[in-house]
Formats: C-alpha cells, sequence, structure tokens
C-alpha cells in the first residue's frame, strides 16, 4: 500500500503549541494528555515505521507497540525533543518486528503514476506541489528497493534526522558498519533516483 | 601538482561528506579536491540534495486506527483480590525458604534414597523368605476358613516388616502354626527369630506378633529414613506453599 503522499505532501509533524504542558500532563498520569500527544504525532510513528517495514498492517502493529512503551516511559522523559524521543521508540519497535518477521518486505510499491493525484488547487503553485508529489513518491520508492539494512539506516539517519550512535543502537550494530550502510545506501539511492533528477530541481 | 589532479576519493567518502559527517569535513585534502574537481562536487551536490529531500519526505496516516492510550486496568478492590495480591509474595517466600531448607537438609542427610532401598530390600526379602511360609500358611488360612483377605495396606506393611512374622499374622494379629509344618524355615520378624514368636506346645496355638504397622514403620525409616523425614516434609511443605502461592497468583491474573 502506497503512502498518501498526495493528501499531505511535504508536511511534518511540528510540535504541539503547549507540548511542554502537555507532556507534563501525562507524565503526571493524565489519559487524555498523552492521547492527545500520540493523536499528534501518530502519522510521524506510522511513517518511520512503515517506512522501516515497508507494510502498513506491520507499520499499524509497531506504532501500536511504541505508544504502548511511551506509556510506560513516559515518566523517564527528560526534556530534549518530544518527537525524536517518541520516534527513537518507534523505530525500535518497528526493529523488533522486523527481526521478528525474520523477512524482507515483499510488497512493492505501485508505480508512481498509479494512483497520481490531482494536485491541490489551493496550494500556492499547483505544479509544483504535484511535482514534489511526485517526487516524494519516486524516492519512496526507491527507498525501498535499498537492500533492507540500507534502508533502515538512511531511513533512520537521513529521513528521520537520527545520529551515527542513534541507528547504531536502534539496529544493534557496529558504529562503523551503521556508517557504512549510510554511505552505500545514499549512493544506491541517488543511482535508483537517477532517471528522475529532473525533479529534484521543482 | 594541483588538488585537483589528485585521485578521486572513493565515492562513500563523499556520501559521508554530504551528511556533514564530522571526519570528512575535518579533512582538508579532501575538501580542496572536491572544491576544485567539478566531477566530485557535483556529486556531492547531487547527494546533499537527495539527503535535503529525504529530510522532507511527509509523514502520513495510518491505514487503520491506532490506540492511543493502553486500556484502563481493572482497580482491585481491597476486598478478594487486594488480599490475594498481598498475600502471594509472603506466601511465596516462605515457601521458596523452605524448599531452600529442605533440600539442603536433604543433602545433607543421608540420602533419602535410603528409605526407598530399605523398602524394596524388605519387599524382596518378604519375597524370598515366604516362599515356603507362605505354603503352610496358605494352608492354615484354608482350613480356618477366613482366608484372609487383607488389605492392600496391610500386605505391604506386612511385606515391610520382613520375613515370615507379618506372612503369618492374621487379621486379628496373631500367628497361626502348624504342627505338621512345625518344621518350616526360621524366618525374622523385627529381628526376632520366628521360632521365638511361637508357641511350640500345641499346634494351632495362637501366639501374639507384632502389628504389621509397627513393624512396617520401623522397617521404612530403620535406615537413615529418621533423619531425613523431617527435611522431606519441609520441603514437601515448601512445594505445597508455592503452589498455593501460584494459585493465589492466578486469582490475581484474572
Amino acid at each position: 500500500m502506497p503512502p498518501p503522499h498526495a493528501s499531505q505532501s511535504g508536511t511534518r509533524t511540528a510540535p504541539l503549541e503547549d507540548e511542554a504542558a502537555v507532556i507534563a500532563r501525562a507524565q503526571a498520569g493524565d489519559r487524555t494528555a498523552f492521547a492527545q500527544l500520540m493523536e499528534h504525532y501518530q502519522s510521524a510513528c506510522y511513517g518511520l515505521a512503515w517506512r522501516l517495514l515497508g507494510d502498513g498492517d506491520h507499520a499499524a502493529d509497531a506504532t501500536q507497540d511504541a505508544f504502548l512503551h511511551a506509556y510506560d516511559a513516559i515518566r523517564s522523559y527528560r526534556g530534549g525533543v518530544f518527537r525524536s524521543w517518541l520516534l527513537r521508540i518507534t523505530a525500535n519497535a518497528s526493529y523488533d518486528i522486523l527481526r521478528r518477521a525474520q523477512r524482507r518486505p515483499t510488497t512493492a510499491l505501485p508505480e508512481p503514476d498509479e494512483g497520481t493525484e490531482l494536485p491541490d488547487a489551493s496550494a500556492p503553485n499547483p505544479v509544483a506541489e504535484a511535482g514534489r508529489n511526485e517526487l516524494y513518491r519516486h524516492l519512496d520508492a526507491a527507498l525501498r528497493r535499498l537492500p533492507g539494512e540500507q534502508r533502515i539506516a538512511v531511513v533512520l539517519c537521513d529521513v528521520y534526522g537520527m545520529d551515527y550512535g542513534e541507528v547504531a543502537a536502534a539496529t544493534e550494530s557496529a558504529l562503523g558498519t551503521v556508517k557504512s550502510r549510510i554511505h552505500r545506501g545514499r549512493l544506491r539511492l541517488r543511482e535508483l533516483m537517477a532517471a528522475h533528477r529532473e525533479l529534484f530541481d521543482v | 601538482m594541483t588538488m585537483h589532479d589528485l585521485r578521486h576519493p572513493d565515492d562513500e567518502r563523499l556520501a559521508a561528506l554530504a551528511g556533514a559527517d564530522d571526519e570528512e569535513q575535518a579533512d582538508t585534502v579532501l575538501r580542496s579536491h572536491v572544491d576544485a574537481c567539478e566531477r566530485c562536487s557535483g556529486l556531492l551536490a547531487e547527494l546533499t540534495t537527495l539527503r535535503a529531500i529525504l529530510a522532507e519526505l511527509p509523514d502520513f496516516a495510518p491505514s487503520r486506527p491506532i490506540q492511543l492510550v493502553p486500556p484502563v486496568e481493572e482497580p482491585l478492590s481491597a476486598g478478594s483480590v487486594g488480599w490475594a495480591r498481598r498475600l502471594f509474595a509472603p506466601v511465596f517466600a516462605v515457601g521458596a525458604s523452605l524448599v531452600l531448607v529442605g533440600a539442603v537438609g536433604l543433602t545433607l542427610a543421608p540420602s533419602t534414597m535410603e528409605i526407598f532401598q530399605n523398602v524394596g530390600e524388605n519387599l524382596s526379602g518378604a519375597e524370598v523368605q515366604r516362599a515356603p511360609a507362605d505354603m503352610d500358611d496358605e494352608r492354615a488360612d484354608s482350613q480356618d476358613g477366613d482366608d484372609g483377605d487383607l488389605s492392600i495396606v496391610e500386605q505391604f506393611l506386612r511385606a515391610l516388616s520382613g520375613a515370615g512374622a507379618g506372612a503369618a499374622a492374621s487379621p486379628n494379629g496373631h500367628t497361626v502354626t502348624d504342627g505338621a509344618a512345625g518344621e518350616a524355615p526360621e524366618a525374622t520378624s523385627g529381628g526376632q527369630p520366628r521360632s521365638q514368636e511361637l508357641d511350640g506346645d500345641s499346634p494351632g496355638a495362637l501366639a501374639p506378633t507384632p502389628t504389621p504397622t509397627d513393624a512396617g514403620v520401623d522397617g521404612l525409616f530403620s535406615a537413615g529414613g529418621d533423619s531425613d523425614l523431617p527435611w522431606l516434609v519441609t520441603l514437601l511443605a515448601g512445594v505445597g506453599l508455592i503452589a498455593a502461592a501460584a494459585i493465589l497468583r492466578l486469582g490475581i491474573a484474572r
């Protein structure tokens, strides 16, 4: 199942306005506050899980597991970027599922031109918007063609901004191994995107 | 020789540079080469752009609803579940302690296996020694018209007590003798020669014998069993308490 880029193109979940206060309430046991946080970040978590696992059902399972872990661990949260904290938990939950499944994703993304939706007419530049969506779809398709370990490393590092150490911890790999996977993954991704290079300028 | 005349660096180093890798950024020779080399600077720019786009990839909504908060656990009442929860830990701890003490005691005391060996030896000894006497007894029993349908427990205890005495014991606790078979080989009962138990004056006379129960218990614990018994009881009590704790735990889980 392809990610619905067209509906939310180019958007990353921004922090809540009063995030610190909501987090404090959640840490104090306010379930409504916790639910508010998870609802706000569920798209980010699901997106990460989907890109790591390549499967909608597994991604939903990983997101669910991550929320349960986060509920147990919220009291130990000690500041920093909450989104990154939650994404690290999601990455670990996804990796657990990946290890359990012991398989590579077998469901290929549909061709990028399939299901292309009409650009949002209300966008400032509909043509640019459509081009951006197309670029994202090609890029997600290319990510899925990377070897599994490279894909995971590139997604965690380049898509979700984890540093080498965090990726190494999440994947239980050596730092040097992680660096190599990321660098090779970037080069391989460049090759896979060679045919769509013109979209980079959109 | 200028910098751009040097051999191109490995592409992986450029991929690292695109990710602002500290190690590669600190390499001034690499930086100088890339600045001067069209091929390497083009590749680096492309990788940097690619990385920037990767960082923009959007989030998207789950394919199915996600439960945002775990379900609320049923509050434990102060009643039945409450006391069960309070009792679980101490019961389990006491049970585990008893098991430990019992196991250590059994290890240090004479082996409990001796009990069973003793039983086995008595049983086999009784079988061997009873053989000639049994014939007489069976005859006597049949003559009495009371074929002595002893309970299994009584038969077992008789077997434990050793050779002939128990074998000849009637249900009423007396030994039946047969004058015609007075030459029956001597057998022992509780260490006493059988002939001492018999009243040889008259055939068919009755003589008291040790009760089967006494003889059986003596035989059972005569070889180290006495010292093992308390440890065995302790061990079993501990196992029982652990089982009780497990039942309590199951009750809590429900």
